[in-house]
Formats: C-alpha cells, structure tokens, sequence
C-alpha cells in the first residue's frame, strides 16, 4: 500500500519460457507391414483376383493361343 | 463393425517363436515342391512334354481312319455292352501298328478307345492321342500314366514301351453314362 492509500501491483516476474518441461516428442506407432497388408482389404481383393488371373488363367489362355495347327498326314 | 473395416487395434502379432519356425518349415516345403515339379517332369520320364497342335475332331477322325486302313494287322472281336440300351453286342476293334516313321493314332469316344494298338518293347513312337467329342483321360495301366484329352487338340505323347505284356486303357475323366465301360488296349511284344 503506498503513501496514498492506493493499491499497487507490482507487476509479475516475467516466466522464462524454459521453465515449463518440455513435452515429450510424440512417437509415430509402428504398424507391422504385415498387419498394413491384412487391413487392406480392397488392396487384398485386387491382389486375390490379380495373382491367379495372370498365372493361371492369362498364361492358360497365352499358351493355347500358342498351340500351332496340326499338320495332316 | 462391417466386414470391410479393419478389426480394432491390437488384433495383430507378428510372427515369433515356434509359429516363426512353422512358417519358415512350410515356405521350405513350398520351395521343395516347386522344384521338384520340374525335376520330376524330367526325372520321372512319365510326364508330357505339352506337344499339342489343334485339330478339329472331324479333321482327326479322318487321320484315325486313314492310319487305320494303311496300319491294320488284325482285329479283334469284343462283347460290349451298350450303356444306353443295356443291351450287350458284338463288335469288332482294328489292330494297328504305328507307322514306318514311329507315329501311333488314338482316338477317345463315347465310350470306348480305338483303335488297338500293338507297340514293339524298345522302339520310340510318337502316340497322337485326341477326343472325338467330349473331354476324357487317358490312363495306362497298370504303370498309372495319366494324361487329360481334349476335343480339337492333337496330343502327342513320346513313349517308350520298356516290358511286354497288354496294357488296358481306362478313361480317367467322366465322361457320361458309359465312363465306366470306356477301355482300350495296347499291346507290346518283343
């Protein structure tokens, strides 16, 4: 209180700004590819169909297409 | 929860312990076969080669008849009995050698394999075999060689007879009421 009967404020200490600890860096989850692999399931759909389509029915088809004419004796 | 969302977090363990050793056991057998296939196709020396040249039935029935009139030693007479009318018939089967340059034609129908074929024990020949109308399996017992026929492909096989002795032919792919009684013959001599 000062010599007139008013009250002052002592402004508040300014708070260095390395007085808070820091937070803690958020680590990213590691997601096992295999389990990115089995949540797919459209990329799961698509490699379902894909793989026996070229290997199966794609080479069949190749290989029939390649069967040349009989030659007649 | 649709079957089309991912399950909730957690739901996912890597491999680890013995489950590791399994999959690694299984992969090595995976890899095991793989290349036996190749091997044995080889090795086995009772596999196709895969030589095949399209033909249409008509077309192959008339080399079958052709090879037939120039090939012919004999005949033998057979009882069959027909599937449809149950009534049993006698009829007579072609005996044929392969021709001068090694080649052997068979034909598969419902129901029955034709002609007769009378191979030599050591001489190579080249056996055309096809399907007049449906798809059958050729199967020569009893060594157990067994090999898919279809309509409009002239299958060619390379065989060596190694012992005498007759040899049925069965068809191994159903192929209608009369699958059962469908048999052949081929017949090796010295």
């Amino acid at each position: 209180m000062s010599e007139q009967g008013q009250v002052t404020q002592t402004p508040a200490p300014p708070v260095p700004e390395t007085a808070q600890p820091p937070s803690p860096p958020v680590e990213e989850e590691k997601i096992h590819w295999l389990q990115k692999l089995m949540d797919n399931t459209w990329l799961l759909l698509i490699l379902g169909v894909l793989i026996p389509t070229l290997s199966y029915t794609v080479w069949g088809l190749i290989d029939l297409l390649m069967i040349p004419p009989a030659t007649i004796p | 929860m649709s079957a089309l969302t991912p399950p909730p977090k957690g739901w996912f363990h890597a491999p680890h312990g013995a489950e590791k050793v399994w999959i690694g056991v299984a992969l090595f057998w995976c890899l095991v076969l793989s290349i036996a296939m190749p091997f044995w196709h080889y090795a086995g020396k009772q596999t196709s080669d895969g030589e095949a040249y399209k033909i249409s039935p008509q077309e192959y029935l008339g080399v079958v008849h052709n090879y037939i009139r120039e090939n012919k030693v004999g005949e033998e007479t057979v009882r069959v009995v027909n599937p449809v009318t149950e009534q049993e018939v006698e009829t007579t089967i072609p005996i044929t050698v392969p021709t001068a340059d090694g080649h052997a034609y068979l034909v598969g129908h419902n129901w029955e394999w034709y002609p007769v074929l009378k191979l030599r024990k050591g001489e190579e020949i080249k056996l055309h075999i096809s399907s007049a109308d449906y798809q059958h399996g050729i199967s020569i017992l009893p060594m157990n060689m067994n090999f898919h026929v279809m309509p409009g492909y002239d299958h060619v096989l390379t065989i060596t007879p190694t012992q005498t002795g007759t040899f049925d032919i069965i068809c191994n792919e159903f192929c209608g009421i009369g699958h059962h009684r469908m048999t052949g013959r081929i017949i090796v001599t010295d």
